[in-house]
């Protein structure tokens, strides 16, 4: 992909698909971000490498591999630890800022911030504004 | 038998020593040879050839000249020829002189006797006969007698005969053994001292013992089931006993009384009486044991249905989180399509704008909804932290609105401006209002009002900060259950759904909170009045 272009690349890992194209379409018309879907959780580390993304939106309930395992494989890999990644969930209760992702090391770690479905795009991108790599 | 018939013959044996008397006789019988019976006649000379021919032959009669005998003899002599002949009759011959003893005291053994200077052949004839028929008679009447003893002593009934003088002839051994008297003790007295000895009342036991004057006096016989006699120890026995006329029909001929005990038979029927009625008893009680059962079992039935109820209820909660999923997912796509299209299409014309405003909002009040039935149906442990009251009743009334449309309820809000927040766990206190609110709104099936008050306070304390009423203007709770309202399965939905559950529950969590909870009627109107003090 073309590094140098000055749109910010984001990785949507969800196996919603309909859900994922909406966000992709209005984050797209929103600001200048290049958007990519990955529906696959299994596949999902490869096309964090592949792609190489400024930011991960991460699903966390998909029926094949859960967000906060994909978390972890992310931060084991060197290259793609300093991603940020925000979790993007259909459960979380109102005020939970954080939620746990998993263990690296033994040391646990954190994502946050976690976004709740139904999001409206502004919010969205607030959040990802807040959390991208510079 | 009839002592009619004689054999056709009968042999005589006669005892005459003086010769001449002899031919007299027996020419007098032959006088009467044409009658029957016939008489074949032999002559002894001396009372030992007597005894010697009565030895070798059968005589049906013995004619006994007593001068042959001499006087004083004649009942030992007769004796003596009874035991070497005992069926045979003695007429006995007297010269004159003697007949007048013997009419006064004829020995026994003797059928009659005659006076030598007077008979003749035919009546010589006749009284031979007879003294045979007699003898037979004798005999027929002793058997009889025989007879009579044996049943009367085999019988195991008391069997006593009572003669025309209202005495004892007779009594047989089970009547002296039930008496405690021999018969010789009992023969010839009166049967009123008898049966009557020694009782204290006596006036009962005269009518008691009265059938048997009757029977005596009518001669019908009469029985009765039961009546008390005393026996020799003057000790009651009962008895059932009968009288019957000897002679039926005839007055005053004696009766023979027939009694038999009834003293086992009276216990018996005491135990059974006994028995019947701890029967009854225990009747009584199996059927009360049943009904007590039959309302436990009810009892059991609803606290099962309670229980399922309750079942269902965390299933609910178990489930919310996998529903919240499915729902937030098409929610998200909505909401995303939504802003999208407001991009796209908001700038043409005010109701496009406002349609898809309209849906946004739609789906962020979904949204709300999804979050609160997911804070309700929470995990165990609570989490204590600040919150905003306001809110949490917020989304608790979205839970409920549904409910609330249905039943027409106007909903109030009066929160005071200036709240602090207060330390709660979220999910527990939608709990609480979601339950105070659906009680609420099932007390007002009719529509009403449902008034949520929140304001500080007036006692500001380290615990004590805010208060909330939720007041309804439904049916109001009945006196009697009020202070019951908050135990388990208290319920006034009983077979409408309500688990009686709910607030126990709202109890315990408000205890948790260290807060407190009162329920009243309303003091102006009717409803019910909720205030919770945190």
């Amino acid at each position: 992909m073309d590094e140098t272009s000055d749109k910010k690349r984001i990785l949507i890992v969800d196996d919603e698909e309909k859900f994922a194209n909406m966000i992709k379409k209005n984050l797209e018309k929103a600001g200048s971000y290049d958007v990519k879907i990955e529906t696959k959780g299994t596949q999902a580390l490869a096309s964090v490498k592949a792609f190489k993304p400024h930011l991960i939106i991460l699903d966390v309930i998909m029926p094949d591999k859960r967000g906060p395992e994909i978390a972890v494989e992310i931060r084991q890999d060197e290259k793609l630890a300093k991603i940020p990644i925000v979790f993007l969930t259909a459960t979380a209760q109102k005020g939970q800022s954080e939620m746990f992702g998993g263990l690296v090391g033994g040391a646990p770690f954190t994502i946050k911030p976690a976004i709740s479905k139904p999001v409206s795009t502004p919010d969205l991108v607030k959040c990802i504004e807040e959390n991208l790599l510079k | 038998m009839t002592f009619d018939s004689l054999p056709k013959s009968l042999n005589v044996l006669l005892l005459e020593k003086h010769g001449e008397d002899a031919r007299f006789i027996q020419g007098l019988l032959t006088d009467s040879a044409n009658t029957a019976p016939v008489l074949k006649v032999k002559t002894a000379l001396s009372p030992a050839e007597v005894l010697r021919m009565a030895a070798l032959e059968a005589y049906h009669v013995l004619l006994i000249s007593t001068g042959s005998v001499g006087s004083p003899d004649i009942p030992a002599f007769t004796e003596k020829v009874l035991s070497a002949s005992p069926a045979s009759s003695i007429v006995l011959l007297c010269d004159q002189g003697d007949e007048g003893k013997l009419s006064a005291d004829k020995p026994a053994g003797v059928q009659d006797y005659l006076l030598k200077t007077r008979m003749d052949g035919i009546f010589l004839h006749r009284v031979l006969s007879n003294a045979f028929r007699i003898k037979q008679i004798q005999k027929a009447q002793r058997s009889s007698e025989n007879l009579l003893n044996s049943v009367m002593d085999s019988v195991a009934e008391g069997v006593i005969f009572i003669d025309g003088a209202l005495a004892i002839s007779r009594a047989n051994a089970s009547a002296c053994r039930m008496l405690g008297c021999n018969e010789s003790e009992l023969r010839g007295r009166p049967y009123s001292a008898v049966l009557l000895s020694g009782h204290e009342n006596e006036k009962m036991s005269v009518s008691g013992l009265s059938f048997i004057s009757k029977t005596l006096e009518d001669g019908v016989s009469r029985s009765v089931e039961r009546v008390s006699f005393f026996d020799g120890m003057n000790k009651p026995i009962w008895v059932h006993c009968s009288a019957r006329s000897v002679c039926p029909g005839e007055k005053s001929a004696g009766l023979l009384l027939a009694f038999r005990s009834i003293s086992d038979a009276l216990q018996k029927e005491d135990k059974l009486k006994d028995a019947i009625q701890e029967q009854l008893r225990n009747e009584q009680r199996l059927v009360e044991a049943l009904s007590e059962l039959k309302k436990l079992n009810q009892q059991l039935r609803e606290t099962q249905d309670q229980l399922i109820q309750a079942e269902k209820l965390q299933s609910v909660g178990r489930l919310a989180a996998g529903v919240a999923h499915e729902v937030k997912n098409p929610l998200a796509i909505l909401m995303q399509g939504a802003e999208y299209l407001q991009q796209m299409l908001s700038k043409r014309d005010e109701d496009t704008h406002q349609v898809l405003e309209d849906m946004l909002d739609a789906v962020r009040r979904a949204d709300t909804v999804i979050k609160g039935l997911l804070d309700f149906s929470a995990p165990a442990e609570a989490e204590m932290r600040e919150e905003n009251l306001p809110e949490i009743i917020d989304e608790s009334l979205q839970l409920v609105r549904h409910l609330m449309i249905q039943n027409k309820i106007q909903v109030k809000k009066d929160f005071s401006p200036d709240l602090k927040s207060v330390v709660l766990d979220r999910s527990r206190m939608q709990q609480v209002f979601v339950n105070l609110f659906s009680n609420a709104i099932h007390a007002m099936k009719d529509g009403g009002d449902l008034v949520v008050c929140v304001r500080p306070d007036p006692k500001q304390s380290p615990f004590r900060h805010v208060i909330v009423e939720v007041s309804d203007t439904g049916t109001g709770i009945p006196a009697e259950m009020l202070d019951k309202v908050f135990d388990p399965f208290v319920t006034t939905r009983r077979g409408k759904g309500g688990t009686g559950l709910g607030l126990s529950v709202v109890r315990g969590i408000m205890e948790i909170h260290q807060g407190e909870i009162r329920i009243a009627n309303r003091s102006e109107g009717h409803g019910t009045v909720v205030t919770l003090r945190f």
